[in-house]
């Protein structure tokens, strides 16, 4: 990862153009040759610095109209075999452990995305008859106030 | 949305091949036009289905640091302090979510260069609204996936 990796996706972070050679676009933008875009980039992505290249789309408009943050006070030595059955899910889309802190008890985190409340209940349910835990909260997403890409 | 759109929506989530022609190949793949492919994309971001084709970056993988963080803030200044969260570059996300006998309602995300800066950027949002905060970075990553099925 060098300044000119940092340059193309800062270059590309809000998004590439839709057209048939977009990287030819941002390579000549950018002074330097198409394939060499190319190759970093796909550096980069073997590397795991890139996840993968792909849309990142509004959740909202397209009618996935639930999104819940389902947190669970999972025993610490549970959480291990509790976080990889709760990823196996396909509708937990994030699954993360994350402290304890102050006031706040909860330690792993799924999200979970569906069309409608009731559909995130019902998988929430099931996922709790399967790792045998019923100490969560849902808390689901009421209003979005921001969602945009990470900037560097 | 039509049902090409719908598919190409899902073939956009499992990725696009950096190649010359990243359209071609997708088209390939749904056996349509490069064109169509092209136009049905710029008709998904134009009414506002897609935000942006682009790379999904690890930001961990490129040395940043984050966090997920939560404030309890009166229903009356949520607006205020949203705007104010957001004005943030480094907060991507931020949402209101609401659970009974859950103190925090607005649950943001923050990304920084380093660890000095995420905490200069949270003490600055601590003292710029001065509601109680807590910090909840990952400890542990089981799962980050495609994010849904259409």
């Amino acid at each position: 990862m060098d300044r000119t990796d940092l340059e193309i996706l800062k270059r590309i972070q809000n998004g590439i153009p839709i057209v048939k050679k977009p990287f030819s676009e941002i390579a000549e933008s950018m002074g330097l040759d198409e394939g060499e875009v190319l190759d970093r980039l796909n550096k980069l992505l073997d590397e795991g610095k890139i996840r993968r290249f792909g849309a990142s789309i509004a959740h909202l408009k397209v009618g996935i109209d639930a999104n819940a943050m389902c947190v669970w006070d999972v025993p610490d030595d549970r959480v291990e075999e509790v976080g990889l059955i709760c990823a196996n899910f396909s509708e937990v889309t994030h699954c993360y452990e994350r402290p304890r802190v102050d006031d706040w008890h909860y330690n792993l985190f799924t999200m979970v995305h569906g069309k409608s409340r009731e559909e995130c209940e019902e998988i929430i349910k099931q996922i709790s008859n399967e790792i045998g835990i019923d100490n969560f909260i849902i808390l689901f997403s009421e209003r979005e106030y921001k969602k945009t890409g990470i900037r560097f | 949305m039509n049902e090409l759109q719908k598919k190409i929506l899902n073939e956009l989530q499992i990725g696009l091949q950096v190649v010359e022609r990243p359209f071609l190949e997708l088209s390939k793949r749904l056996g349509v036009d490069e064109d169509v492919v092209i136009s049905e994309i710029r008709s998904l971001i134009n009414d506002g289905y897609i935000r942006r084709v682009g790379p999904i970056i690890d930001a961990t993988a490129l040395g940043m640091v984050g966090t997920l963080a939560a404030i309890s803030v009166p229903e009356e200044e949520l607006y205020r302090v949203a705007t104010y969260i957001n004005s943030f570059d480094e907060v991507s996300h931020n949402y209101l979510r609401v659970a009974e006998g859950i103190p925090y309602n607005l649950w943001f995300t923050v990304s920084a260069k380093d660890r000095d800066d995420l905490d200069e950027i949270l003490d600055e949002i601590r003292t710029g609204i001065n509601y109680p905060l807590i910090e909840l970075p990952t400890r542990r990553l089981f799962k980050i996936g495609v994010e849904f099925r259409l």
